[in-house]
């Protein structure tokens, strides 16, 4: 997060928390019950937020599972029928029990289609209500046993006033939390498994991983805000906020305020909490609300209202022309000996050695990746057969042949994506056959696709830096408490994010949303993800699609020289026959599933068959030296 | 002069999103022409037939039809003026009968008329005749190309779009296609196919054959034969 | 607290209720897989029209009018049983219609599916916001537009409703079957089905296929809703638990198989029966619903093991 947009959050809540100290001491009693259960309401929301804004999942159990909490901690706390435990204790177990549930979901659908977990969710909300709702000695007590106040670190929270701000400091933990899990590496990871589960797995992320965490924190942020409303209230309160119903109401808050505010999801519920008791004259029934809120969700897309107002201040910051800019860059990327600009060069040399340096030193194996007899059939089609392939290190290599001949099958092969019928990969000597995306990527595999999956609605650093997840150290501990050595990976992998941008000519548009740029600088910008993914063996997919030949020809220029100065091995598949030729050291044509030729690029250039099926039999290829940078 | 262009673009742009794909794209196509429009990936091919079938969206420009302009018209309803498409990868129905994908492309015409534009279809591919209660999608590549054909000229089309049709077949299977084609144009129909570069078996056939590359026509067609191979 | 009895001599009663109960779940699981087929979205809206449904359908043949009465006899109402059924269901298909064409159109027909699942869930609040603040929910039930009559068999009693419902159901099934194989129409919508953009590509009328699969759909929904006020009520916390279960067994086929759905209705109702009649020894509805629910989705996660991925999804809802 850049320094801009950490300073909005903290003016807001500055005005916010004056507002509320000066109320605090003028508001009646049931406004006081209202404003806190607004706060409850905000703290179960984020954990949502977290769960549908980042990991682009939907529950319906949340209010329940908040429910189960309350009642929980309730019953444990009571002495009578109760246990009579202390709060913390009772706490603890009402959010031990409610994160299980989460966990006992999400564990068994991980991988199975999002229907099932929807489903799954509403299911475990409805058996919560057959359950824990319909159990008297839970839901009930006599006036003999009721819930008293607790007594935390020796404040007595006794008082309306007190308790209100105590659940006033717990939901600004809770957000002071999130922010520092958003700006690390696991809120990225979290955020890029969410937009795009493939590309998350090229990068060294695990969606499944993802999505339970997703989970278990949506299970903490509602069993938080069930405890902390638990002795709120004398006797357990009703159950009928928190049915099935209710939890489509507690979805709409963050559907309605977007995933990129912490704040707005707290204002928004905050809003649902205090506008049918402000408006009580108007019926407003908090359903309505939620109605009106998931349909401006849908309508606004995942950034909300809160990116609506956050893109119409973007838009009024002063800003250079966008056109002339672009076709300057486009212009240094074509000439890559950098014409009157030396400094330009410069730049570029710093921004290697950067780079350099961050990459890790990986075994140097002769052969990095060995595909071998890789066979595949589905929808009737044996998409490939017996294919095998061998890219030597540091070598340039590509992979050419018509369209519909298996070429991105092959990749998705070889990445982990898809598992074949027969055949094995072996990676850096390694038999990864069986081996997910994600582990390919810790021993350096990194790979981009033929279409562009970098997520639109982020700017161009926080692209990159989600590519960052392998290469900082440190636990979720760590990370959010900004101990040194997460903090010093956080600002290694910043330094080569920038590097990576200024190579890849996006410096100027760091701060830049991605779906403003135009379609070859949002390439650029998944290949420089993947190279902040530190790998060493690089499988591009069509990276120069889109582009027209001169700018094609710069971008391999550029390949050429990551591989050459970073000792990349790099294994790409391209249509620009020529520049393949030109370029690189190994070529393999591949057509209807099957190599037909491999070789150098002489060899395939007289190739009969290659020449038959693909190129063309007056195919001449122009005797020029290689265009190195 | 003779008679009007069946098809003309006039200064297209069009694209999805913010950033346009096409830019001031003018084309003209007449009957029983063959044209054949080649690029690399990404450079516009799709959305050029997709414009011209009103999927995608235009943001200036004109595309006129049969001398009138059809810009803004739907898909349904330029289909139902003769403009049919074959997508880019078949996109046959695999779980309906070869009989049933066939029906599908007849919504634009008469029920009654059915019987005979089925007939008509076999005629020129017999293979479909003989399959026509075999689900779709047990059918060879080349029978499914055979199948998105067919189920295209099932409207009764003058303009044919065909996207990549020689896509993962075979040589043989490809001059098949291509010999079925040739005699529908002798017969009147206008045929677009676009495709890869380097696949020659169909640009053979064309009369005219064009470039597109980034988004525009580069200027010398007949230079660019030479060119082409060249650069790419 | 364990351990299950078995006791055999109430299986056989269990079993013919069960069946006789499926009839309601099937009415609205032919809806779901029906909608989810053309959309690959789940269809909550349903959910909604159902609740919508059974209020309009009380406050049309039951509410005389006057707070906090009704009237038990039939014909007391605003208008007639069968006059207000009609009402409904027709009512039903246009809320379905209206929500068709929004999610068919050219605009609507590109959002990713987290949206359209969301879409779905905002209909589905909005309607019970709006049933709610205009019609007040009574705690009782309906009696039946089908009479009182029961039947034995095999020593289960089953009420003519359910009878009626079953009937109800197969012969919708008769027509939804010839008009998916037999007819133009049907072809269509299985054509969308199975890949929507070819679909427009080549000329199906896809706003006229989406809608009026839709407004079928509701239309079915609606008539669940109505019908189901004679047995579960029209307390919204009673109708979406019917709601989910419907939406539970349509999951056994992945939501794109009818026949599969239907055949977890049977094994639902049965379920649900013997669980009720003791078949497993007495036990609270609490732990009648877990144990429904962990052998339902027990199926179904166990025919998806049988089903392995063999490629990271991209898209997820």
């Amino acid at each position: 997060m850049t320094a801009a947009t950490m300073k909005r959050p903290a003016v807001i809540g500055a005005v916010l928390a004056a507002v509320t100290a000066v109320w605090l001491f003028t508001a009646p009693q049931y406004w006081l019950f209202t404003a806190t259960t607004g706060l409850t309401l905000g703290i179960s929301t984020l954990g949502l937020l977290v769960l549908v804004g980042w990991a682009r999942e939907v529950s319906l159990a949340q209010a329940g599972l908040t429910a189960t909490a309350i009642y929980l901690c309730g019953f444990a706390m009571r002495s009578g029928a109760g246990w009579h435990w202390p709060y913390l204790a009772s706490a603890a177990f009402g959010v031990g029990v409610v994160v299980a549930l989460s966990l006992l979901v999400s564990l068994s659908t991980a991988k199975l289609s999002g229907i099932y977990i929807i489903i799954l969710t509403l299911a475990l909300q409805i058996t919560i209500e057959k359950t824990f709702f319909s159990d008297i000695t839970l839901v009930q007590t006599d006036p003999d046993h009721t819930i008293h106040r607790p007594a935390l670190f020796g404040v007595h929270l006794t008082s309306d006033r007190a308790y209100f701000l105590f659940a006033l400091a717990v939901l600004v933990l809770g957000m002071v939390f999130l922010a520092r899990l958003r700006a690390s590496r696991f809120g990225r990871g979290l955020i890029l498994a969410g937009t795009d589960r493939q590309a998350a797995a090229a990068v060294g992320v695990s969606p499944w991983r993802a999505k339970i965490s997703a989970f278990a924190l949506a299970g903490v942020f509602a069993g938080l805000a069930g405890v902390v409303t638990a002795p709120l209230y004398p006797t357990p309160p009703s159950y009928i906020s928190y049915l099935s119903i209710n939890s489509l109401v507690y979805l709409a808050i963050p559907v309605l305020a977007g995933f990129r505010s912490l704040v707005a999801v707290a204002v928004v519920a905050m809003v649902f909490s205090v506008a049918p008791q402000a408006f009580e004259h108007l019926h407003i029934s908090p359903l309505l609300l939620g109605a009106i809120g998931l349909l401006s969700g849908t309508l606004t897309g995942p950034t909300g209202v809160s990116g609506l107002v956050l893109a119409w201040l973007h838009s009024r910051r002063a800003r250079r022309p966008a056109d002339e800019d672009r076709d300057a860059a486009a212009v240094d990327l074509r000439d890559p000996s950098g014409g009157d600009d030396a400094s330009r060069r410069e730049r570029h040399a710093r921004a290697l050695a950067v780079l350099e340096a961050y990459l890790p030193e990986r075994s140097d194996a002769r052969e990095v990746l060995v595909a071998s007899d890789v066979s595949i059939a589905f929808g009737g089609l044996q998409a490939l057969a017996d294919v095998s392939l061998t890219v030597p290190t540091r070598k340039l290599v590509g992979l050419i042949g018509p369209n519909g001949a298996g070429k991105s099958t092959l990749f998705d092969i070889l990445n982990g994506l898809r598992q074949p019928d027969s055949g094995s990969v072996l990676l850096f000597g390694q038999d990864v056959s069986q081996a997910p995306p994600w582990n390919r990527a810790a021993l350096g595999l990194s790979r981009t696709f033929q279409s562009s999956r970098v997520n639109l609605d982020l700017t161009v650093g926080e692209n990159l830096m989600a590519g960052a997840y392998l290469m900082i150290p440190g636990s979720v501990a760590e990370a959010v408490a900004g101990l040194p050595r997460a903090k010093a990976g956080e600002r290694r992998a910043g330094e080569a994010a920038r590097a990576v941008a200024e190579l890849l000519d996006v410096a100027g548009d760091w701060d830049e949303f991605v779906r403003n740029l135009d379609f070859g600088a949002q390439r650029r910008v998944e290949i420089g993800r993947s190279l902040l993914s530190g790998p060493r063996l690089l499988l591009l997919d069509e990276p120069a699609a889109g582009l027209d030949a001169a700018e094609a020809a710069a971008l391999f220029a550029l390949v050429r020289r990551l591989e050459q100065d970073l000792g990349l091995t790099v294994l790409l598949v391209e249509h620009y026959v020529k520049a393949v030729l030109e370029n690189c050291d190994l070529i393999y044509v591949l057509a209807r599933g099957r190599i037909i030729a491999a070789g150098s690029a002489a060899e395939i250039a007289a190739d009969p068959e290659v020449r038959a099926v693909y190129l063309g039999e007056d195919y001449q290829p122009r005797t020029e030296e290689r265009v190195d940078a | 002069m003779p008679e009007p262009p069946m098809l003309e673009l006039r200064g297209i742009r069009a694209g999805y999103g913010r950033l346009p794909v096409l830019f001031d794209v003018d084309l003209t196509v007449g009957a029983g022409e063959w044209l054949t429009v080649v690029g690399a990936n990404g450079a516009g091919r799709s959305t050029l037939l997709k414009t011209i079938l009103g999927v995608t969206n235009v943001s200036a420009g004109e595309v006129v039809f049969g001398g009138q302009r059809i810009t803004h018209l739907a898909t349904y309803d330029r289909i139902a003026r003769g403009i049919a498409m074959v997508p880019e990868g078949r996109r046959i129905f695999p779980n309906l009968s070869v009989k049933e994908n066939l029906r599908t492309g007849a919504n634009t015409i008469a029920k009654r008329e059915v019987a005979g534009q089925l007939e008509r279809v076999h005629e020129v591919f017999p293979i479909l005749g003989s399959r026509s209660g075999q689900r779709a999608g047990s059918l060879s590549g080349g029978e499914q190309q055979m199948l998105a054909v067919g189920r295209a000229l099932m409207s009764r089309p003058q303009l044919l779009l065909v996207d990549e049709l020689s896509l993962g077949l075979a040589p043989l299977v490809v001059a098949t296609l291509t010999a079925a084609l040739q005699t529908l144009c002798a017969e009147g129909l206008a045929v677009i196919v676009v495709d890869e570069v380097h696949v020659h078996s169909t640009t053979a056939s064309a009369s005219r054959r064009l470039v597109l590359e980034k988004g525009r026509f580069v200027s010398n067609p007949a230079a660019e034969a030479q060119r082409l191979t060249a650069v790419l | 607290m364990l351990a299950l009895q078995f006791h055999t001599q109430l299986v056989g009663p269990a079993l013919v209720l069960g069946v006789a109960a499926a009839g309601l779940y099937g009415l609205l699981a032919v809806s779901l897989v029906l909608t989810y087929r053309v959309s690959r979205t789940i269809g909550f809206v349903h959910g909604g029209i159902a609740i919508f449904a059974a209020h309009f359908y009380w406050w049309l043949t039951y509410d005389s009018g006057v707070r906090g009465r009704w009237n038990p006899s039939a014909g007391q109402g605003r208008v007639g049983q069968w006059p207000g059924l009609l009402v409904v269901v027709a009512a039903g298909a246009v809320i379905g219609l209206l929500y068709g064409l929004t999610v068919t159109g050219k605009r609507m027909g590109n959002w990713p599916r987290l949206n359209l699942t969301v879409y779905s869930l905002a209909w589905l609040l909005g309607m019970v916001a709006v049933t709610q603040t205009v019609i007040e929910p009574q705690s009782t039930r309906i009696p039946s537009i089908f009479g009182k009559r029961v039947y034995r068999i095999f020593g289960g009693v089953i009420t003519i409703h359910q009878v009626a419902t079953l009937l109800i159901l197969l012969g919708v099934i008769a027509v939804l079957a010839f008009v998916l194989l037999r007819t133009q129409t049907g072809v269509n919508i299985r054509a969308v089905a199975d890949d929507v953009e070819a679909s427009r590509f080549v000329g199906v009328p896809l706003t006229r296929v989406g809608a009026g699969v839709y407004a079928f759909s509701a239309g079915l929904s609606a008539f669940a809703g109505a019908l189901v006020t004679a047995t579960v009520g029209m307390l919204v916390p009673e109708l979406l638990t019917v709601f989910l279960r419907a939406l539970t067994v349509c999951v056994l086929g992945g939501l794109a198989s009818f026949s599969l759905a239907l055949l977890g209705c049977v094994l639902l109702g049965v379920g649900e029966a013997c669980l009720t009649a003791g078949v497993f020894g007495p036990m609270s509805i609490g732990r009648q619903e877990v144990v429904l629910m962990t052998a339902l989705f027990g199926l179904v996660l166990l025919i998806n093991r049988l089903r392995p991925i063999k490629v990271l999804e991209v898209e997820t809802l």
